[in-house]
């Protein structure tokens, strides 16, 4: 898919694991781990706006678009 | 709106106890129908022909056989039926949305071809039952009554279940990998 999930960067950046994460902002590890693998098929803008409010980013910075 | 997830299972549990017990009066039924074809064929043949609605004192074997051999068809049909709605809710109770709408899809070709045996089938038995009368007393009999149409009504529902069952499996994977 051209469009590439940078959760783990931004989380590297932040030193924040993807457990702390998922437990602020209320959906579990398994999630997580399918959306930063980039194996979701979708992201809930509610998701989105959870992980911009906990990173202190912009939707931009967790997600690229890479054309192929 | 919110659906209570385990009174949904509960349901399917309780339902899919239900048809097993109907699965199991029916098998014992085609036995108990067999069983009495060997103890007297002249009487279950007498009430198969008065059930088709051309009652006989002396009936052949071989009528009496067919006319049985006709109800087994049906109840062999109403077996795989109900057999496919016990697998319908087996599936429910464990949310294998695309499992059900198989199942689903199965009971509604079942159902039609319930509905074309039921129509051919009384048919068929008209004509046995009626095979030794006098030229001019013979029938053949096409019916398509109240039965009928609650049979075509049921395959029309078990049709929109299976298709709903679909769409619901493809909300369903949706709901998980959106994130």
């Amino acid at each position: 898919m051209p469009i590439v999930v940078r959760l783990d960067v931004a989380l590297a950046q932040r030193k924040m694991t993807s457990k702390e994460l998922a437990a602020k902002i209320g959906i579990s590890e398994q999630n997580l781990s399918v959306l930063r693998s980039g194996r979701a098929r979708g992201v809930r803008f509610n998701t989105l706006d959870a992980i911009c409010q906990e990173l202190d980013c912009q939707p931009g910075d967790l997600l690229e678009y890479v054309s192929q | 709106m919110k659906v209570e997830e385990n009174s949904v299972v509960r349901s399917a549990t309780l339902l899919g106890h239900v048809l097993l017990l109907i699965l199991v009066a029916l098998v014992a039924a085609a036995a108990a129908v067999v069983i009495w074809l060997f103890v007297d064929a002249q009487q279950i043949g007498q009430i198969l022909a008065a059930a088709a609605g051309y009652a006989s004192d002396v009936l052949k074997p071989w009528q009496a056989v067919a006319l049985t051999l006709i109800l087994l068809v049906q109840v062999g049909i109403w077996i795989a039926v109900v057999f496919r709605g016990r697998q319908i809710f087996t599936a429910l109770t464990q949310a294998a949305l695309s499992e059900a709408s198989t199942s689903a899809g199965k009971a509604a070709r079942l159902l039609w071809a319930m509905l074309i045996w039921g129509i051919v089938g009384h048919t068929i038995a008209t004509v046995v039952a009626t095979w030794h009368f006098p030229e001019g007393m013979k029938a053949l009999e096409v019916s398509l009554g109240s039965t009928e149409i609650s049979i075509a009504i049921a395959a029309l529902l078990a049709t929109f279940m299976s298709r709903a069952f679909v769409l619901g499996a493809a909300l369903w994977q949706d709901h998980q990998e959106v994130i």
